[in-house]
């Protein structure tokens, strides 16, 4: 017994989207959290310790299932992990005010023999809307532990510990652990399969016999795969093929039949359990408003803009904060090595530590528009908004979910590239992906509202709408080619729960922005320091003795930029435009600063400078270039992780080169064509 | 049983109970595990033009676009109390 008790004890949480598991996780873990990926996947996973008394319980939050199909990367992963890793126990929350659906992931979670118990959340909603669930009765209907829960009040986290370890340290008192039959001519078919499959031991080492029967009949593709690779298996599924055939004939798609045969199981259940079974239609007089046919994409868009308003003036004093005293750091560290060369490699204005301040300085904005994000899809109105916008974007062959990420990017593409997660179609994500950085970002505006105010004067608001439009229209474009193209296929069905209103959690929102905020520092900084040194190596080093410079006319950057100059002849650009643009590279909000330096003017003043210089067109051309062009060096960086895959890394990085070459190219042709 | 329609043609507030799913298995899988399977009660919240649907069953509301809603097919929508 004093093994089993040093021991550590692994629990996974397993349950539905929207039925609270982040609040539980949160409960359980504390600060003792830490979030990745699940190996070679872009899906978070969250795992964390809870301490009691001598005992630590290892906790890891598998992904909101609906079920455990073979359907989705989540699914797999939740029920891999349970098959493989075996944790001790696996607590499925259930939405107590919505049973019958979120027991078909219990009945899953039973047919694959895993060690559970039921934390039946929001017990308070149900109750409020008239619900009495007599939570012993389902003890015993399920045959297994069912502990009440009030996750936000941290209700029965207690006894859920409780039962977990008692669970483990095998004291079940007397839980049937029984198996919930289906009706007869479903079990019929089970059962045959199943001593078929129990009497190989390679496979019931590993695999639960019934399981393997169920899934078998259904067709489940991944479980014909798994049971291909061990010694027998093949046998078995002939069988199961034969079987699963005998009983289209018999009943109908065997899927449907057997997913009928648990939901009748269910009603039974719940039937016996919940005394009385009202509507609930808190949700409905704000679901009339905010789904309304005229309304909902109004009120959709003045929430956007009051989001984006909270975000940049809430963010703005702290992004100042980071870019001033990374400046100071620099001036302050100037000289100190002696060296000029590391000197202005590292301090200078341009150098390491403000270009470190210039990337950390959107830190903040980042962080905040992630946590309003969290809040807002919390409440459920994401999925409200989702619903309203899905019938633009279908159009466009996207699909309703991928307006978050798009209205993200006018933020700040870095975070929209993250929020892609919520798309559950790998060819839709893909795609919003790659269209995001067409999205005109906080820090390209920075450049576009000094032009357009010195170029345009009273016309600067329609040149910057126009810019924004311009951007979403490409996006629609290029989403539409790609859709015809590398990502085959329509847009993945939409099919998607509208969660009942609740009060957002401020603390699981906290917990998110500080694990996005922390992901995008450990991940982008090492790519955004090489970027960063590169060039500030190229801009410091003297193209003909390749020694120390500070004339940046004389650097390797300069001498590149001319003899890259030539191609960009066409838009009438010169080659300090060029070195503005391999500036923005790093970061787009540098292309001001940069053409400062190269026109030797202050930042204030390069606008009117500009003015004198070139003509409205040629101007609006170049904004359509930094507009359009390679995403900066951290919104790339995002992409390869979101990605997973160089490739399409690349691919975003050259369509966009391309892409903004001939939209300028465009714009100054036909610009001079038509207004001389 | 009565004639079958597409959950897409029943009005709002109209309700309905499905008895027939024809589509890819993916759509059936995500279908079946939100609930939407032989013998439940839906509820029609939301019905209007081209875009997408909104249903009820049991107590959780479900957005289909309406390419999905033709794939369901319902019977009895006339008399249901819910």
């Amino acid at each position: 017994m004093a093994n089993v008790k040093r021991r550590m004890i692994k629990v996974a949480l397993a349950g539905n989207p929207n039925v609270g598991k982040s609040v539980i996780f949160n409960n359980l873990t504390g600060a003792h959290q830490h979030v990745g990926n699940w190996p070679g996947k872009t899906v978070d996973k969250k795992e964390g310790f809870h301490r009691v008394d001598d005992k630590v319980i290892y906790i890891v939050d598998l992904p909101g299932t609906y079920s455990l199909t073979a359907l989705s990367v989540e699914e797999m992963i939740a029920r891999d992990y349970i098959i493989y890793e075996r944790p001790d126990v696996v607590v499925d929350i259930v939405d107590a005010s919505n049973l019958e659906r979120n027991l078909y992931l219990t009945m899953q979670l039973l047919e694959l023999g895993a060690n559970v118990v039921v934390a039946l959340n929001k017990i308070d909603l149900a109750e409020k809307a008239g619900m009495r669930i007599d939570h012993r009765k389902l003890e015993e209907e399920l045959g297994v532990p069912v502990i009440p829960t009030i996750a936000p009040k941290k209700k029965g986290m207690k006894e859920l510990v409780e039962k977990i370890i008692e669970l483990v340290e095998g004291n079940p008192r007397g839980y049937s652990g029984k198996t919930l039959c289906y009706e007869p001519r479903v079990e019929r078919f089970i059962e045959r399969l199943q001593g078929e499959v129990a009497s190989r031991e390679e496979i019931t080492k590993l695999l639960n016999p019934r399981w393997v029967a169920i899934k078998l009949l259904e067709g489940d593709e991944d479980v014909i795969k798994k049971l291909s690779e061990i010694e027998g298996g093949r046998e078995v599924i002939k069988k199961g093929m034969k079987l699963r055939e005998e009983m289209s004939r018999e009943l109908g798609d065997p899927e449907v039949v057997i997913a009928d045969a648990r939901y009748t199981v269910i009603k039974d259940i719940v039937s016996r359990t919940v005394g009385e079974l009202k509507r609930l239609t808190a949700s409905d007089l704000l679901d009339s408003v905010l789904l309304d046919k005229y309304l909902g994409i109004p009120i959709f868009f003045v929430i956007l803009w009051w989001w984006f308003q909270i975000a940049f003036i809430g963010s703005a004093p702290f992004c100042d904060i980071l870019g001033d005293g990374f400046a100071a750091l620099g001036e302050v560290l100037t000289g100190i090595t002696g060296h000029p060369f590391i000197d202005y490699l590292f301090f200078g204005e341009y150098g390491i530590i403000q270009g470190i301040g210039a990337v950390l300085s959107f830190v903040p904005l980042i962080m905040l528009l992630y946590f309003i994000l969290s809040l807002l899809e919390d409440s459920g109105y994401m999925a409200r908004a989702a619903f309203v916008m899905e019938k633009a974007m279908r159009k466009v062959g996207l699909s309703g979910r991928t307006i978050i990420p798009m209205i993200m990017g006018f933020g700040c593409n870095v975070p929209a590239v993250y929020a892609t997660r919520i798309i559950p179609d790998e060819n839709d994500r893909m795609i919003a992906i790659l269209t995001n950085p067409l999205m005109l970002c906080g820090a390209r505006l920075v450049f576009f509202s000094a032009i357009a105010a010195a170029f345009y004067g009273a016309y600067a608001g329609d040149i910057l709408f126009s810019l924004y439009a311009l951007g979403v229209v490409l996006a629609f474009m290029v989403a539409t080619i790609l859709r015809k193209t590398f990502f085959r296929g329509r847009a993945s069905p939409f099919v998607l729960e509208l969660p009942a209103y609740q009060k957002p959690s401020f603390k699981v929102a906290a917990v998110r922005m500080w694990d996005r905020g922390s992901m995008y520092l450990r991940k982008a900084v090492g790519i955004i320091l090489i970027g960063l040194l590169i060039i500030g190596v190229l801009t410091a080093t003297d193209a003909e003795t390749l020694t120390f410079t500070t004339d940046p006319e004389r650097s390797l950057v300069a001498a590149f930029g001319r003899s890259l100059a030539p191609i960009f002849t066409p838009l009438n650009w010169d080659w300090r435009f060029v070195v503005a643009m391999i500036f923005g590279f790093v970061a787009k909000e540098i292309v001001l600063g940069a053409s400062a330096m190269l026109y030797g003017a202050g930042e204030e003043e390069i606008a009117s400078r500009l003015a004198s210089l070139y003509n409205p067109i040629v101007m609006y051309g170049y904004m359509t270039f930094i507009l359009i062009y390679i995403p900066c060096i951290v919104t790339i960086a995002a992409i390869r992780q979101e990605t997973g895959s160089w490739k399409w890394t690349i691919f975003a990085v050259v369509y966009g080169l391309i892409l903004a070459y001939i939209v300028n190219l465009l714009i100054v042709t036909l610009g001079h064509l038509l207004l001389g | 049983m009565t004639r079958l329609i597409p959950l897409a043609f029943l009005g709002e507030g109209e309700v309905g109970r499905v008895v027939e799913i024809r589509a890819g298995r993916g759509l059936t899988r995500r279908l079946l595990a939100m609930g939407i399977a032989p013998g439940m009660k839906v509820r029609v919240l939301k019905s209007s033009g081209p875009g997408p649907i909104l249903i009820e069953v049991g107590q959780t509301r479900i957005a289909l676009g309406r390419g999905v809603a033709m794939k369901v097919l319902v019977g009895g929508w006339d008399a249901w109390p819910m």
